[in-house]
């Protein structure tokens, strides 16, 4: 009986030595603390978090410093404020759930990686692209809606890629242009205006 | 005890985190941009580490009750600069072709698609040109044009005449290592041209009797034969470009200055030469201006190496304003050069000590204005030219240098980027149908920008 009160008495006061000893739990991991966070975490949380709905209505909840930093449409928000913390979220109809957590899981973790070396940041990235064509488009929308310029620089790297080696015709294919407007006569004067790039 | 305090610990962490130990959504990890600090969170796996490593975490704390427990942990910083970035990155996509033959790519709207071709490679810009009209007159389009300026291109091009054709040049990319050699030259044929300078873009061009000024954009060829300065100077020039802003449609300032103190400044705005001012009376003239220098450009500013007194001279664009900075040269020093990386102010010269020849890098110490020897060209390099009567010409000092070395029996050509330290080898400059190594007579490094209109 009595050890089961230790217990709890100890288990009570967990929490408060181990913010004491700067440690905080995350995700169940312990993570070490620097001494100016720490004045911070004992003035108040700073860390808000805002909520952005999905066109399915899903909310998301997410540090607002991630996406702040990342989102130039959301930081206007927060800057103008128009968003309330305390009450109102961020409705994004043109994204789906789906489309809106991966590119939360993009930013957050530009967010706390950024330090990491570059060639494991490409890795991840091109790891983070490894979609379908309809993911990869979706991305593409929800980072051009968001205004999202490393992400949607990642995303324009990855079509050019795709794109660089076809031929005429299968560009025209692709993109579905019909009309090109060109003769193969025309064409032939487009390559002799300049001839050493072709 | 200590054991079953541990397992509880590891209990009320498990319990206590709201989403799955995972996700990186739901970590504290504090971000304060204002602070500009690294990150120096680590991770301590409970699960990983020893007892006896958590044990001694948790007596210390109580041994000591000091808040702070442990030495922060910096992360290596192995950052790449971001010009390597698009270096040999392979996207690694292994069906790209069934992506592509999607039908999602079919309402492409037409201001992302104008964002790809942006990005793709000049060469291949110019040849999806005849894919349809509006893709041909995008060179055109001031859309496009604002998504060139957003594009970062890695490294310059470099614009070079050879001693064999002086009334053609040729190009070099050296990001896939390769030289184009335009066939119809837009600039008049009949006149021997040399790039003196070059800022967004644009390439400017000194006429060999020093008199007459042509501005082009290497890679569309469109070029314009700026107007006679106000005063007929017979003397060599110096010639400084800045770019007015990121924007193609910003226009460029053009300064030529001789060695009398003398100088003009062309405002492509305006379309005219003016006279600013005389030099101030503190600069000793006549300026002895090293001309096989090229001269740097650094936001607004524009600088000048000058030997006698040894150092340099800047002219600021905004403000009108000259300053002369007296920096003593290393000793043993020839065909010395200045070269800018990131609004640092570096010199690239040959050393010469002794038969051994090195091609040595300096960065200028603002503070005390001197040179610090900050790189130098490998040992197995340098080895090649001991003992050889070298010339070196710089043919590009904007981040990525290019030089040339000759003596009579070898012509070498080498790149050096300021910002990785990466020296690289050259492939030849052969002409179309030619198999010899064209000897560089001069050049200039350009960052490549398709809308830049002269």
């Amino acid at each position: 009986m009595e050890l089961l009160c230790i217990r709890q008495w100890i288990s009570g006061l967990l929490p408060t030595w181990l913010s004491a000893w700067c440690i905080k739990p995350v995700g169940g991991a312990l993570v070490r603390q620097e001494p100016e966070y720490i004045l911070l975490a004992l003035m108040g949380s700073p860390l808000k978090k805002i909520m952005l709905c999905s066109s399915e209505k899903e909310i998301f909840s997410v540090e607002e410093q991630v996406m702040v930093q990342h989102s130039v449409i959301i930081n206007n928000m927060i800057e103008d404020g128009s968003y309330n913390h305390e009450e109102s979220k961020i409705p994004l109809d043109c994204v789906d759930s789906k489309t809106l957590k991966k590119v939360i899981d993009y930013c957050t973790h530009h967010t706390h990686h950024h330090n990491d070396n570059q060639e494991d940041l490409e890795a991840w990235d091109a790891q983070f692209l490894n979609v379908d064509s309809n993911g990869l488009y979706d991305l593409l929308m929800a980072a051009n809606y968001l205004e999202i310029r490393n992400l949607l620089d990642l995303i324009y790297g990855t079509i050019k890629n795709m794109i660089k080696g076809k031929k005429i015709d299968e560009i025209r294919r692709i993109f579905n242009i019909k009309d090109h407007g060109f003769t193969p006569e025309e064409e032939e004067q487009n390559r002799k205006e300049y001839p050493h790039f072709y | 005890m200590l054991r079953h305090l541990i397992a509880h610990l590891h209990q009320l962490l498990h319990t206590s985190s709201t989403t799955s130990p995972t996700s990186p959504s739901s970590s504290f990890i504090l971000q304060s941009s204002s602070l500009h600090n690294h990150p120096r969170w680590s991770f301590l796996d409970i699960d990983d580490n020893s007892v006896d490593d958590c044990c001694g975490l948790v007596m210390a704390a109580g041994k000591s009750g000091n808040l702070r427990m442990v030495e922060p942990l910096k992360h290596p910083s192995t950052k790449k600069p971001r010009r390597d970035q698009s270096r040999g990155k392979s996207s690694g996509r292994s069906s790209m072709t069934e992506v592509m033959e999607q039908q999602i790519w079919k309402d492409f709207p037409e201001d992302l698609i104008e964002a790809v071709i942006a990005r793709l490679p000049i060469a291949t810009f110019f040849r999806f040109r005849s894919v349809c009209w509006r893709w041909n007159s995008l060179l055109n389009s001031p859309s496009f044009s604002q998504h060139c300026a957003q594009v970062q291109h890695a490294n310059p091009w470099f614009y070079i005449i050879t001693q064999e054709r002086a009334n053609s040049g040729a190009m070099y990319d050296p990001s896939i290592k390769k030289w184009y050699h335009p066939t119809v030259s837009a600039l008049p044929s009949k006149l021997i041209l040399f790039p003196v300078a070059s800022a967004g873009g644009l390439v400017c061009f000194l006429e060999i009797g020093q008199r007459n000024f042509f501005v082009c954009n290497p890679l569309t060829q469109s070029f314009k034969e700026l107007p006679a300065r106000s005063v007929k100077v017979w003397s060599p020039v110096a010639v400084g470009m800045t770019a007015n802003g990121n924007l193609t449609g910003a226009g460029y300032k053009i300064l030529w200055v001789t060695c009398d103190g003398e100088y003009e400044v062309y405002d492509s705005m305006r379309k005219s030469w003016s006279r600013p001012g005389n030099m101030p009376v503190g600069i000793k003239l006549p300026l002895a201006l090293n001309f096989k220098s090229q001269s740097i450009s650094i936001d607004s500013t524009i600088y000048f190496m000058h030997s006698d007194p040894e150092g340099i001279v800047s002219y600021d664009i905004a403000t009108g304003v000259w300053k002369q900075y007296i920096i003593p040269a290393p000793l043993h020093l020839t065909d010395h050069t200045l070269a800018e990386c990131d609004g640092r102010i570096m010199l690239v010269g040959l050393l010469t000590k002794n038969a051994a020849t090195c091609v040595c890098i300096w960065e200028l110490q603002k503070m005390t204005l001197l040179w610090k020897e900050v790189d130098r060209m490998p040992n197995e390099w340098c080895l090649d030219l001991y003992g050889k009567h070298i010339k070196m010409t710089c043919l590009g000092n904007k981040g990525l240098l290019m030089l040339s070395l000759r003596s009579k029996h070898m012509n070498r050509l080498v790149t050096y980027d300021i910002a990785s330290r990466e020296w690289l080898k050259v492939p030849g400059c052969v002409a179309p149908r030619g198999r010899k190594r064209q000897s560089i007579a001069c050049g200039t490094a350009f960052h490549p920008c398709l809308t830049a209109v002269a």
